[in-house]
């Protein structure tokens, strides 16, 4: 049995955003709560409540949106303070490290002491945490989250640690939910269980689930010897200065990598990503694997460079830039699959994904996207660009926009809608009243210097968008025209200034 | 296995760059019967320009097939596509690829995209060299990929097929102060060396009221001169006749 040590940082994606552990804060996740701070589970917030309900229980509540890219950057200040008193550090997820206990708890005098060091260390660094050493991982989870701060479970005892423990700390919430229906309400009834019955009657999952409870690994290691290295490297010459780049780089590195392991039939619980700088240094940091895409690989890529780019300029021009970037396959073990497809459902042929990569060679990451029809108001508000590879934001595309502009959608969206002026035939501009009343019927439309005779007018239709919000309010008025050279605009009057929206070119 | 099942089989698994054409959009089959030549060069000149790129890019991506293995666009160099649009006219947005500021390096942009995708949609951001224009044709037609020209250096394209504008447009909807705008009207044009002569028409809905392109079928019949004359003022339309309906007698009773 291993002995491992957690670090848990309590609501960390509270930490993540800012929010001070003594205000009633929530993160909120497609309008529900995430995470909440204390204080706001003092007056009754909770995970995975609607965001209305949790304002009513408790209505000073400040709410952020979760910000899944801080969270991971932020808990490498608390990995590389741990690092600092045992290299090999496995950041789990974000809010939570591991540590083999064993050497260390040697070297610093007792698990105790350990556990007390590493806790003062990260409470040093300016976060709040709680460590706990187990057997296995789960258990020291468990343990750091018990007690003031963190407990240390004796050898052997993980099981009668863990047995008073309720059900819902497996998170298999359906498991759970059938467990408590057949009377087996804590770890240590489930645990009591016999085990070839668990198999028989909750599959492959119960039997994880089962193995936990018993405080025994989740899983039987089987680390086999790698028959050859897996790891693979990639050299920046010039060094890369841009993160962009060695993140691009790491991409592509990753997929070799997985490409290689696929070909042994292996997986790898942990990775460890090098990062080589121009004067030698190197940054190294393990992450938990467990069946990552090779996008999700290079995001972690990016979340370990960016904790080391805060640090200003003069940081730069010490280190030097990049120089190589090397992923070794750490706890190799075989390959049980877990497909998920990178770009939805949407199958996409080696051909396209080839032809995508040589663009963003070309032009960067973001040089080539493909659009995501979201819902909006005005036609450049329906269409979100998507970098090839990054995942589509989950917004749904419908809900009703009133006062949105109806079928059919115009055919040209200027980026930066061009000016335009609009007069009447008296040759004065166009006025809309804060009553939404047109000075006059409008006659005459310039655009970049050319002038056509209008056909055909509407308008205007009122949009207020986002008055709630003084940074990002919008008022305007759109109106259709149609000109005597046969074009049709969808024009736009904000502030007193007309613009053309799209073109029905 | 039957023989023919086989060559069937066989078809069916056929690479997709070995087919016939490149599919458009019904509504345009009068214009562009059959479809576009693989490998070709469409120019889109004048009036209508950007509707039409929308229109075959819909043409060519919502024909994706089961596996997604075909169908696929690539934009390149126009920021204002509207895929809201392009989306109505049947385009699937997920087999788009948009590049939108290719900069100087569009010639490698382009010849990247000819080899994937079955439609590359252009709009070059600088007169094109002979040199580009020479190297990107050869890799369309080799890769069999329709290449489409738009925007102000369209014309400048040596080798172009097939040129499309539009022609007679007339919108709908749109009054005075009232309305809004639900379709236009539109003659759809062919020309150049895929349209001998005169050229080919299409009339069609580009967009309809509902966002997709339909033939117009709403042109009126010529008028024709009304045979009777038209006495006193009265209406033009004949009356239906003023005697009794005739009633059949059976032929077997006979007439005594």
């Amino acid at each position: 049995m291993t002995r491992v040590l957690v670090v848990w940082c309590p609501d960390w994606p509270m930490t993540a955003v800012g929010v001070d552990a003594s205000a009633a804060g929530a993160v909120v996740e497609r309008g529900q709560v995430a995470a909440c701070t204390a204080a706001a589970r003092a007056e009754g917030v909770r995970r995975g409540q609607r965001l209305r309900d949790a304002q009513r229980r408790c209505p000073e509540l400040v709410v952020r949106e979760r910000d899944r890219d801080a969270e991971g950057r932020l808990f490498e200040a608390v990995a590389g303070a741990v690092a600092e008193l045992t290299p090999r550090v496995e950041v789990v997820r974000p809010g939570l490290c591991a540590l083999s206990a064993r050497g260390p708890a040697r070297f610093y005098g007792g698990e105790e002491a350990l556990r007390v060091l590493v806790q003062d260390t990260v409470v040093e660094a300016g976060y709040d945490c709680g460590a706990g050493v187990a057997d296995g991982l789960f258990a020291a989870e468990l343990a750091a989250r018990a007690g003031q701060g963190g407990v240390v479970v004796p050898e052997g005892g993980a099981a009668a640690f863990l047995a008073p423990y309720p059900l819902s700390v497996l998170d298999r919430p359906e498991l759970a939910d059938l467990l408590r229906r057949l009377g087996v309400k804590t770890l240590g009834d489930f645990a009591a269980l016999p085990s070839g019955h668990v198999a028989g009657r909750f599959g492959a999952d119960g039997a994880l689930a089962h193995r936990l409870a018993r405080g025994e690994e989740p899983r039987p290691l089987a680390p086999v010897r790698a028959p050859a290295d897996l790891s693979v490297r990639a050299a920046f010459d010039p060094p890369a200065e841009q993160a962009e780049r060695v993140v691009f780089g790491a991409k592509r590195l990753a997929a070799e990598l997985h490409e290689g392991l696929a070909a042994g039939g292996l997986a790898c619980v942990r990775l460890e990503v090098a990062a080589g700088f121009a004067d030698g240094r190197v940054l190294r940091r393990l992450w938990r694997h467990d069946g990552l895409s090779a996008l999700a690989v290079a995001e972690r890529v990016r979340w370990q460079l960016s904790a080391w780019q805060p640090q200003g300029a003069e940081a730069e021009q010490v280190w030097g830039g990049v120089t190589w970037l090397e992923l070794v396959p750490d706890q190799l073990v075989p390959d049980e699959g877990r497909q998920e497809a990178l770009w939805g459902r949407t199958t996409v042929t080696d051909r396209i994904a080839r032809a995508a990569d040589r663009v963003q060679a070309l032009l960067g990451h973001r040089g080539i996207t493909r659009p995501v029809l979201v819902g909006g108001r005005g036609p450049g508000e329906q269409v979100v660009r998507v970098p090839v590879g990054d995942l589509a934001p989950a917004d749904p595309p419908g809900g009703p926009w009133p006062g949105g502009v109806g079928a059919p959608a115009p055919a040209v969206v200027p980026v930066s809608p061009p000016d335009a002026e609009l007069l009447d035939a008296s040759g004065g501009a166009v006025v809309v009243s804060a009553r939404c009343e047109v000075s006059a019927p409008p006659a005459v439309l310039a655009v970049r210097g050319r002038a056509a005779a209008v056909t055909g007018w509407t308008g205007p239709w009122p949009a207020d968008e986002r008055w709630w919000d003084p940074g990002r309010a919008r008022r305007r008025a759109r109106f259709q025209v149609t000109t005597d050279d046969g074009a049709a605009y969808l024009l736009a009057v904000e502030g007193g200034r007309w613009h053309v929206e799209a073109v029905y070119d | 296995m039957p023989e023919a099942a086989l060559r069937e089989l066989v078809r069916d698994t056929a690479p997709p760059g070995a087919r016939d054409t490149v599919p458009v959009l019904p509504a345009l089959g009068p214009a562009v019967p059959g479809g576009l030549r693989p490998g070709s060069v469409v120019g889109l000149p004048g009036p209508g320009a950007a509707s039409l790129g929308l229109a075959l890019v819909a043409g060519v991506s919502r024909h994706g097939g089961e596996d997604g293995t075909g169908g696929w666009c690539g934009v390149v160099g126009l920021p204002e596509f509207g895929v809201a649009a392009a989306a109505g006219m049947g385009a699937a947005p997920e087999r788009l690829l948009l590049v939108d500021e290719p900069g100087e390096r569009w010639p490698d942009v382009v010849a990247a995209l000819c080899e994937a995708v079955d439609l590359v949609l252009l709009c070059p951001p600088e007169r094109p060299g002979a040199a580009a224009v020479r190297r990107l044709s050869a890799l369309a037609r080799k890769h069999g990929c329709v290449l489409t020209l738009t925007g102000a250096f369209a014309g400048d394209w040596a080798g172009t097929r097939l040129r499309l504008r539009m022609d007679g447009v007339v919108w709908d909807g749109l009054a005075d102060g009232h309305g809004r705008l639900t379709g236009r009207r539109a003659e759809v044009v062919a020309e150049g060396r895929d349209a001998p002569g005169p050229g080919r028409r299409a009339r069609v809905w580009l967009p309809a009221p509902d966002g997709t392109v339909k033939p117009d079928e709403t042109v009126r019949p010529p008028l024709e001169l009304v045979p009777e004359p038209v006495a006193h003022g009265g209406p033009v339309h004949r009356r239906p006749s003023a005697l009794p309906p005739r009633v059949r007698v059976p032929v077997e009773e006979g007439i005594a």
